[in-house]
């Protein structure tokens, strides 16, 4: 084992001193009602992780305390410790990049200017920016479409907007919130090529929620499964495939039959569950 | 096709979805006004009232045509143009600002909505005897009484819509550590300009309303509503009608023809469009 070297994918245990991420016996209760129990992962620096789960299963919750977004409140309670290379979630000076499955473009700036913000959040000179946004736009393939709005744009090229401006923020790690949830399956299937292709050229860290197991054994290093009410971890799956991979092929298919069978049904818990993911 | 041309014929292409578009809204007003027009003049000419009192569509005209002509207009509607501006600049300066606060913070919201919704059904006018007996018959009062008509609207409205501005977009810029100012301009204030814009639209009728109103109760000694008075007292009923007119066509003219520029400048451009107060222009590609 040669831990501390340049391929996390043979690492087992932790490592505090490479982990980019670091979660440990983390506990969410959102007005006493325990949504995520004892959750310990570990994501070292340049790692693709997938979280998924059914519905319920505080994936979500997961990612927005990673984010930062999600703080002991009024209604929350957390317990357990968050650490971004040594930082807790909330403190400044964190670089993460997010993507939510609306996208959340600002709907006043063009696809062009969305990407500008966050150049301009990362400290780029203003005349530099222009030139940086196309580079990103070309980055996923929408070179030619800076000058739109995000309410010209179809559901596809919102997504790919919001992935370039989160990866133009320079980002330590990429927190992406169900991207694909919104696509349609024919433009989901071209875009986790993208993300792949993408990912392969910067090599960022990665925390990917899905509840779409295929995506999840497309683009992921590393499978966490989660079991919901309350969400807990129930497998932690490295998926050692070469890239770009083939979803056909005999490991990937044995590995999302493995993947699929894990993953409890859901038990008249979605109710909970879009409740909770708000 | 011979069965398609069947089923067109049962069912008959609906008329009115036509009627849309610039040029046919145009047509319809005109037609509309014709209507009225004519259904005026038959009423003047056989409903056996005195002439005085109920003049003929053209008797109108004419005199709204040399009350253009001698400036006569001009100079009983700028006042009331001028102090409704006035009140609605202060009432938007100070609306605006109050309403994004009152959206940002719990604490000021929570002090200020209480007020905020007992004096919104209280009819302006309402406020007259008092605002007069604090201010006299100045200029002051009116200006008071505008403000007062049109700040509520603006800041419910701002308040309102800053309050729903999508929790996402604010995460994106916190995740990217904008905060403070930047993150104030840069997304809370954009993400608000359809509410904001909302919000003046309806202060500006309003304002405009107060201003008219005001002077019906001789808060001022020029306008559009003394004039009236005036004409009044001479039983001049034609002025008292084309004065109308006039009061009718600059109600209309701010809001659609001033609102509608800016709207189709930002929020329309940004598709961002919040309200669905423009039937047929919704929801059409």
């Amino acid at each position: 084992m040669m831990g501390g070297q340049g391929l996390p994918e043979t690492r087992t245990g932790p490592d505090p001193a490479s982990d980019l991420l670091s979660i440990s016996r983390f506990c969410v209760w959102f007005d006493g009602r325990l949504v995520l129990r004892n959750i310990n992962l570990n994501i070292p620096s340049g790692q693709f992780v997938a979280v998924i789960g059914p519905s319920g299963s505080g994936k979500s919750t997961l990612m927005n305390c990673v984010a930062g977004f999600i703080q002991d409140g009024n209604h929350t309670a957390i317990d357990g410790n968050i650490s971004i290379n040594g930082s807790a979630p909330q403190s400044r000076g964190l670089r993460r990049g997010v993507v939510f499955q609306e996208y959340a473009l600002f709907p006043w700036r063009t696809a062009r200017r969305n990407v500008e913000f966050a150049l301009a959040a990362a400290g780029v000179p203003a005349a530099e920016r222009k030139g940086r946004a196309l580079d990103y736009l070309k980055l996923v393939q929408l070179e030619n479409s800076g000058d739109l709005f995000p309410h010209q744009m179809s559901g596809g090229m919102k997504q790919r907007v919001a992935i370039a401006r989160a990866l133009a923020f320079q980002p330590d790690m990429l927190l992406m919130d169900e991207p694909l949830g919104a696509i349609d399956a024919i433009t989901r299937d071209r875009l986790v090529r993208l993300i792949d292709e993408v990912w392969r050229e910067t090599r960022k860290t990665v925390l990917y929620i899905t509840h779409n197991v295929s995506e999840a054994v497309a683009l992921a290093d590393r499978v966490i499964v989660l079991k919901s009410n309350p969400g807990e971890i129930i497998l932690d799956q490295q998926i050692e495939l070469p890239r770009p991979r083939d979803a056909l092929s005999g490991r990937a298919v044995e590995l999302e039959r493995l993947l699929r069978e894990t993953i409890p049904q859901d038990d008249g818990a979605q109710e909970d569950g879009r409740a909770e993911a708000r | 096709m011979r069965r398609s041309n069947s089923l067109a014929a049962r069912t008959p292409e609906p008329v009115l979805r036509k009627l849309r578009g610039p040029a046919a809204q145009a047509a319809a007003l005109v037609a509309f006004l014709l209507i009225i027009g004519l259904v005026w003049d038959l009423l003047a000419a056989w409903g056996g009232f005195p002439r005085l009192l109920f003049p003929t569509a053209s008797q109108i005209l004419e005199r709204l045509w040399s009350m253009a002509r001698t400036g006569a207009l001009l100079s009983a509607t700028m006042p009331t143009l001028g102090r409704m501006a006035l009140g609605f600049c202060i009432a938007a300066l100070a609306g605006v600002p109050i309403g994004l606060w009152m959206g940002r913070s719990q604490i000021v919201e929570d002090f200020l909505s209480p007020t905020i919704r007992i004096l919104l059904p209280i009819p302006s006018l309402a406020y007259v005897p008092l605002f007069i007996l604090w201010l006299g018959l100045t200029l002051q009062a009116v200006v008071l009484l505008i403000v007062v008509s049109a700040v509520l609207p603006i800041i419910v409205n701002t308040w309102t819509g800053t309050k729903a501005i999508d929790r996402k977009l604010t995460w994106v810029a916190q995740s990217m550590d904008v905060r403070g100012v930047v993150l104030f301009s840069r997304v809370f204030l954009p993400a608000a300009v359809p509410s904001i814009m909302m919000g003046l639209r309806q202060g500006l009728s309003m304002s405009w309303r107060a201003a008219v109103g005001a002077e019906f109760f001789s808060m001022a000694q020029s306008g559009l509503g003394v004039t009236m008075l005036e004409a009044q007292g001479y039983q001049q009923t034609d002025v008292i009608l084309s004065l109308l007119i006039i009061i009718m066509v600059i109600s209309f003219a701010l809001d659609k023809w001033v609102f509608m520029q800016i709207e189709s400048m930002t929020i329309n451009r940004w598709g961002m469009q919040a309200e669905k107060s423009y039937p047929g222009r919704k929801g059409r590609r």
